[in-house]
C-alpha cells in the first residue's frame, strides 16, 4: 500500500531523485487517472494525459515547494492537461460551464459518502453513464476527500458551481444505481 | 458497500496494468537521455570515423596527409590527433569493419532506448 508522501520525499523529487518519484507516482497514479477519466471520459485518452501529467510533474520537479499543498499542484496540472487535450480535439471542455449560479443554498449530506451499493460491478455501470464533470467531481470528493475549497481551486471553478455538480453528480449516481 | 470503497473498486478496475511501469520507464529515460543522446552521438561519430578510415585504408588515399592538409589550412597543429588517426591506420582492414560494426551496433542499440523509453502517446 503506497503511502502518502512527505515533505523529505518532495524534496527529494525537487533533485529528479527517481525513487521519490516513484512513491509520488505510486501513491497518486490510480487517483490521477480516475480523475482524468471522470474529465475525458476514454480510457485511452486518459492513459495518455496520466503519462503526460507525470511527465510533466518530473520535468518540473525543481519548481515543488513542499511547504505547499502538492496535492492540488498535481491536480491542476491532470485537469490543465485534460482540458489541453480536450481543447485539441475540438471538444468543450464541459468544466468551463458555469450554470446554476443560483443554487448556492446547496449542501453535501456527508452521509451520501455511505450511499449502498450492490456491488463494484454496479458502481462501474453506474460510473460509466453519469456526465463526465459529475464523475470527475465525485472522485474529488468522495474518493480524494477534497473539500468545496479546494475542489474550487483544482477545477478553477466557483464554490457554488463546484456544489451543484456535486449534487448533481450525486443524484446521477443515485438514479444509475 | 460504502460510496468510497465503491468508487475505490472502480478505479482499481478501470486503473491500467502497464501504465506505472509505461510511465516509470519514461521518467527514467528523461532522467539519463542526455547519456543516451551523447552515446549515440559518440557511435554515430566513431562509425564515420571507421568507415572512413576503411575506404581510405582500401582505396590506399592519402589519409593521414588528408587530415594534416585540414588542420594546416585552418592554422591548427593537431599532431596528436594526426599521430593517433595515423596509429588507427595501421589496423587491418578486417578490424576497421570490427570497429564499424561495433559502432553500427551501438547505434541500433541506442535507437531501441530511444523507441522503447521515449514518451509516446496511444
Amino acid at each position: 500500500m503506497p503511502i502518502q508522501p512527505d515533505k523529505e520525499t518532495l524534496e527529494k523529487l525537487k533533485t529528479a531523485d527517481l525513487k521519490a518519484f516513484e512513491a509520488v507516482f505510486s501513491f497518486y497514479e490510480k487517483a490521477i487517472y480516475g480523475y482524468i477519466f471522470g474529465l475525458v471520459g476514454q480510457k485511452e485518452a486518459a492513459e495518455d494525459i496520466t503519462q503526460e501529467t507525470f511527465v510533466k510533474v518530473w520535468k518540473s520537479a525543481g519548481k515543488i515547494n513542499p511547504e505547499q499543498n502538492f496535492k492540488n499542484w498535481l491536480y491542476k496540472i491532470a485537469g490543465n492537461t485534460a482540458r489541453d487535450w480536450l481543447r485539441a480535439k475540438g471538444r468543450r471542455p464541459e468544466l468551463f460551464i458555469i450554470d446554476d449560479e443560483e443554487s448556492n443554498f446547496e449542501t453535501i449530506d456527508e452521509d451520501a459518502a455511505y450511499l449502498t451499493i450492490g456491488d463494484a460491478s454496479d458502481i462501474k455501470a453506474a460510473m460509466e453513464k453519469i456526465k463526465p464533470v459529475h464523475r470527475a467531481c465525485l472522485l474529488l470528493f468522495y474518493y480524494e476527500g477534497l473539500g468545496y475549497e479546494e475542489i474550487a481551486d483544482i477545477l478553477s471553478l466557483p464554490l457554488n458551481t463546484v456544489k451543484t455538480h456535486i449534487r448533481r453528480a450525486k443524484n446521477e449516481l443515485k438514479e444509475k444505481l | 458497500m460504502i460510496l468510497k470503497d465503491g468508487l475505490q473498486n472502480y478505479i482499481d478496475e478501470i486503473y491500467p496494468k502497464n501504465l506505472h511501469a509505461k510511465v516509470m520507464r519514461q521518467v527514467w529515460f528523461l532522467k539519463y537521455q542526455k547519456v543516451f543522446l551523447g552515446a549515440l552521438a559518440a557511435s554515430a561519430l566513431y562509425a564515420a570515423i571507421s568507415a572512413f578510415a576503411l575506404y581510405a585504408k582500401m582505396t590506399e588515399m592519402e589519409f593521414v596527409g588528408i587530415i594534416k592538409t585540414i588542420f594546416a589550412d585552418i592554422n591548427l597543429n593537431f599532431e596528436l590527433v594526426t599521430d593517433a588517426v595515423g596509429t588507427s591506420l595501421a589496423l587491418a582492414p578486417a578490424e576497421y569493419i570490427a570497429n564499424f560494426l561495433a559502432s553500427f551496433m551501438l547505434i541500433i542499440f541506442s535507437a531501441y532506448i530511444f523507441k522503447r523509453y521515449k514518451p509516446h502517446y496511444n
